[in-house]
């Protein structure tokens, strides 16, 4: 079961590299979103403590940010201050434990448009 | 954490949202990764638990979203802004600091064992944060 699963991701992957290209990354989306979700349905079969779930839990982080560049997404936080009017750009200097701070998050990117339920 | 405001599209496309947060009392400080008690010692001790050459972001940014039904998570280290005039403003990475400091001046100073002279160092203490005050 582990090595026809390993298969399955490794043919995913191969369909990302084909269809990636530096004009339209984006195609390869689909084969890595498949390529993830391989990946999570066969870790959940094995136990936590196994090498090969190690190995693909660390499989499952480079199909994010293999989708994450695919996407050509990219996610900001910043800190203002509390209060600070949205659109400006004050400055902000190193925080305390238990200080208040607003964090303004942003995520943009060309590839927006792929995306469904998104949280901040 | 609590929301300012709901995550809303502008109009570019990008999706912004502004959250209140409070850092918590147990936050973990900011670190150098490598640290070593004294200039006589030559071995430096990681911070880090992985032994990371770098020290972990204490404050994260997350977005979550689905591609082809599949969630996705996306991580992103929380910065601050810094003037840097007349050029504009470069971004740092947001450190959570200790509310007390205590600075010495000068930093090092070499005494010399013949004719050693008294000398005091300047120093002083600060507690930024909340209800600032400082001393000497």
């Amino acid at each position: 079961m582990l090595a026809s699963r390993g298969r399955d991701i490794r043919g995913h992957v191969a369909a990302a590299a084909a269809a990636v290209s530096l004009q339209r990354p984006v195609d390869s989306v689909l084969a890595l979103a498949a390529g993830l979700r391989g990946t999570r349905d066969l870790l959940a079969r094995l136990a936590t403590a196994n090498d090969a779930a190690f190995l693909l839990r660390m499989k499952a982080g480079q199909f994010e940010r293999a989708l994450s560049a695919g996407l050509a997404l990219d996610l900001l936080g910043m800190a203002v201050p509390p209060g600070a009017e949205i659109g400006v750009a004050p400055e902000s200097g190193a925080v305390v434990p238990g200080q208040r701070l607003s964090v303004d998050l942003s995520l943009a990117g060309s590839g927006l448009a792929q995306l469904s339920d998104v949280e901040l | 954490m609590a929301p300012e405001a709901d995550a809303h599209p502008s109009p570019d496309g990008t999706v912004v949202r502004r959250i209140l947060v409070t850092i918590g009392g147990d936050a973990r400080l900011a670190r150098p990764a490598f640290t070593r008690t004294s200039l006589m010692q030559h071995r430096y001790t990681g911070a880090e638990r992985a032994m990371a050459p770098f020290a972990a972001p204490q404050v994260i940014a997350v977005a979550r979203f689905q591609v082809d039904g599949v969630p996705v998570t996306l991580r992103s280290v929380v910065r601050r802004r810094e003037a840097r005039l007349p050029y504009g403003y470069i971004r740092r990475e947001l450190q959570v600091l200790p509310a007390l400091s205590l600075t010495l001046r000068p930093r090092v100073a070499i005494a010399c064992r013949a004719g050693v002279r008294s000398r005091h160092p300047d120093g002083g203490c600060g507690r930024a944060g909340p209800g600032e005050a400082g001393g000497r």
